[in-house]
C-alpha cells in the first residue's frame, strides 16, 4: 500500500485535538492569507484572459474582412462551415436527448425482445407473463421507432465531422494567404497596440493557447479554493465548540464560588444568578437550603391548594359514571 | 467482416426492424396456443420429477445427518455432503420451472383471449383496460421524448451516449 497518501481521519476533527487553540489560529490565517494571494492571482489571470480574448477579436475581425475573390471565397465556405457544424451539433443534441442509446445499442434491444416474444424458451421461468409480454410488445415498437431517431442523429455526427474536417481545411489555406492585401495602415495600428504579439493567424493561435490554459487554471483553483473554504470552516467550527467548552468552565467555576456565596448568606449579584442558571446549579441552592431547614421547610414552600368555596353549576360527579367519561380507563 | 456475415446481419436488421405489430400479434397468439396444448404435459412431467427429486433428497438428508453424527468417515461425508448440494440445487431449479408452469397454465386462457383480441380489433386503444400498444411508438416519431430517455433524464444523463 501507498504510504504517501494523506492519513484520512476517524472523525472531523481528530487531527486538531492535539493542537493548541493559538496554532489553530495560525493554520486559519494562513490558509486566509493563501486564498487572498490565489485571489489576486486569479483576478490578474482573468485580465490577462480578457486581453487575449480583445486581441484574438480584434486579429480576425481583420484577417476576416473582405479581400481578394480568392480569400472571400475562402472565409466564405470558413462560415459555412461554422453554421453546419452549429445546426448539427443542436440537432444531434436534441435527438440524442430524445433517444439516449446509439443504433447497436437499440438493435441489441430488439433482439432481446424478439426472442422473448417470437420463440418458447425451454427453460419453462423464461417465458414471459401477460402483462411482461404486452411490456415487451409496446417497447419492441418504441425501440424500433427509436432507431430511426439515432439514425438521424447519427446523421447529425456525420455531418459535424465533415465540418469540423471543412473548417480545417480552410483554414490552412487562409494561414497560408495570412496578411495578404490586407490595408497595411490596419496592421500597423495593431503592431503599435500590441508589440509584443504576432500579428496573423500564428498569433491568433498562441493566444487561443494561452486562454485555453489559463481556463485550465481558472478551473483548478476553483476546485481548490473550494476546497480551502471547507478547511477554514471546519478549523473555524472546531474553534467555536472549543470555546464554548472554554465558557462552560469558567461558569462552572464561578457558579462554585457563588454557591459558596449562598451558603454563607451574602447577597448574589444578577451575573451570580446568571452563573447558576446557565451551569444549572441554582438547584443546588435550593438542595442546601432544605437540608438545613429541614421541618421548617415541609410545607413552607407548599402553595395552598385550598380551593375557593364557590358553588358550582352543572352536574354532580355520581358514582354511576360511565368508563367513557373517566377517559384514562 | 465477411460479405455473407454482413449480408446475414443485414438481413437480421431487416428482420427486426421491418416487423409489423400484426405480424407480431400473430406470432405471439400462435405461440400461446402451442404453450397452452403442452403446458398440462410439461406441467405434469415437472411434477414428476419434483417428487422424485424431493424423495432422493430427503433419503441423502438422512444420510448425511447420520454420517455427519458418526463423524467416522469425513470424506464419505464430503462426498454425500456434495452429492446432498447438487441434488438440492437440481430440486431448487425443477420447483421454479413447475411455478412457471403452474403460472404459464393458470394466465393460459386469460393471455390466448387477449391475443386473438389484438389479433381480431387491432393494436390501438380497445378500452380502458386495453390502451393503445403502441402509443409509446407514436410518440417517439411525433417528435416526443423516448422513455428511455426520460430515464436517462431523470438519472441526470440526458443525452449522453455513443
Amino acid at each position: 500500500m501507498k504510504t504517501g497518501r494523506r492519513k484520512q481521519r476517524d472523525f472531523l476533527y481528530d487531527d486538531l485535538i492535539d493542537l493548541s487553540t493559538d496554532e489553530i489560529y495560525a493554520i486559519h490565517a494562513e490558509i486566509k492569507n493563501k486564498i487572498a494571494a490565489k485571489v489576486k492571482e486569479h483576478d490578474k489571470i482573468q485580465q490577462e484572459r480578457q486581453e487575449l480574448v480583445e486581441f484574438n477579436e480584434e486579429v480576425r475581425s481583420i484577417l476576416m474582412s473582405p479581400r481578394s475573390p480568392e480569400i472571400n471565397d475562402l472565409i466564405s465556405r470558413l462560415n459555412i462551415a461554422r453554421i453546419n457544424r452549429e445546426n448539427a451539433e443542436k440537432l444531434r443534441n436534441e435527438l440524442d436527448s430524445r433517444v439516449p442509446p446509439s443504433p447497436n445499442d437499440i438493435i441489441e434491444s430488439l433482439k432481446q425482445r424478439h426472442k422473448l416474444l417470437w420463440t418458447i424458451s425451454n427453460r419453462i421461468q423464461e417465458n414471459p407473463t401477460l402483462d411482461e409480454e404486452i411490456e415487451l410488445f409496446e417497447s419492441y415498437f418504441e425501440y424500433q421507432a427509436m432507431y430511426e431517431v439515432a439514425i438521424q442523429s447519427d446523421e447529425q455526427q456525420k455531418i459535424w465531422t465533415q465540418s469540423i474536417n471543412e473548417k480545417n481545411s480552410v483554414m490552412k489555406e487562409l494561414r497560408i494567404h495570412d496578411l495578404k492585401d490586407i490595408d497595411n495602415q490596419k496592421i500597423n495600428q495593431l503592431k503599435d497596440k500590441y508589440p509584443k504579439k504576432v500579428i496573423g493567424w500564428k498569433g491568433v493561435e498562441e493566444s487561443s493557447k494561452q486562454i485555453i490554459e489559463l481556463d485550465e487554471w481558472s478551473q483548478s483553483w476553483k476546485i481548490e479554493r473550494r476546497s480551502l473554504v471547507m478547511e477554514i470552516m471546519r478549523l473555524e467550527s472546531f474553534l467555536s465548540i472549543e470555546g464554548r467548552k472554554a465558557k462552560k468552565e469558567n461558569l462552572k467555576i464561578k457558579s462554585g464560588e457563588v454557591l459558596e456565596k449562598a451558603e454563607t448568606g451574602e447577597s448574589l449579584t444578577l451575573d451570580d444568578l446568571s452563573a447558576l442558571i446557565s451551569t444549572g446549579d441554582i438547584g443546588k441552592i435550593t438542595k442546601n437550603k432544605q437540608n438545613k431547614t429541614g421541618r421548617e421547610t415541609k410545607n413552607g414552600n407548599k402553595k395552598s391548594k385550598r380551593r375557593r368555596s364557590k358553588t358550582k353549576r352543572g352536574n354532580t360527579r355520581s358514582k354511576n359514571r360511565t368508563r367513557e367519561e373517566d377517559g384514562n380507563d | 467482416m465477411s460479405t455473407c456475415r454482413r449480408d446475414k446481419m443485414h438481413e437480421d436488421y431487416e428482420l427486426l426492424l421491418k416487423m409489423t405489430p400484426e405480424e407480431m400479434a400473430v406470432r405471439i397468439l400462435d405461440k400461446r396456443r402451442l404453450l397452452s396444448d403442452q403446458i398440462s404435459f410439461i406441467k405434469q412431467g415437472l411434477e414428476e420429477s419434483v417428487d422424485e427429486l424431493q424423495e432422493k433428497h430427503d433419503k441423502i438428508l438422512v444420510k448425511y445427518n447420520v454420517s455427519k453424527k458418526n463423524g467416522i468417515n469425513p470424506e464419505k461425508t464430503s462426498k454425500i455432503k456434495d452429492e446432498w448440494d447438487s441434488l438440492r440445487e437440481e430440486l431448487k431449479e425443477m420447483k421454479t420451472q413447475l411455478k412457471a408452469a403452474i403460472r404459464i397454465n393458470d394466465e393460459s386462457e386469460k393471455a390466448i383471449s387477449y391475443w386473438a383480441r389484438r389479433v381480431n380489433e387491432g393494436t390501438e386503444e380497445l378500452d380502458y383496460d386495453n390502451p393503445d400498444l403502441l402509443r409509446y411508438a407514436k410518440d417517439v416519431r411525433s417528435g416526443k421524448i423516448s422513455r428511455e430517455g426520460k430515464r436517462s433524464k431523470q438519472r441526470g444523463k440526458g443525452g449522453g451516449k455513443k
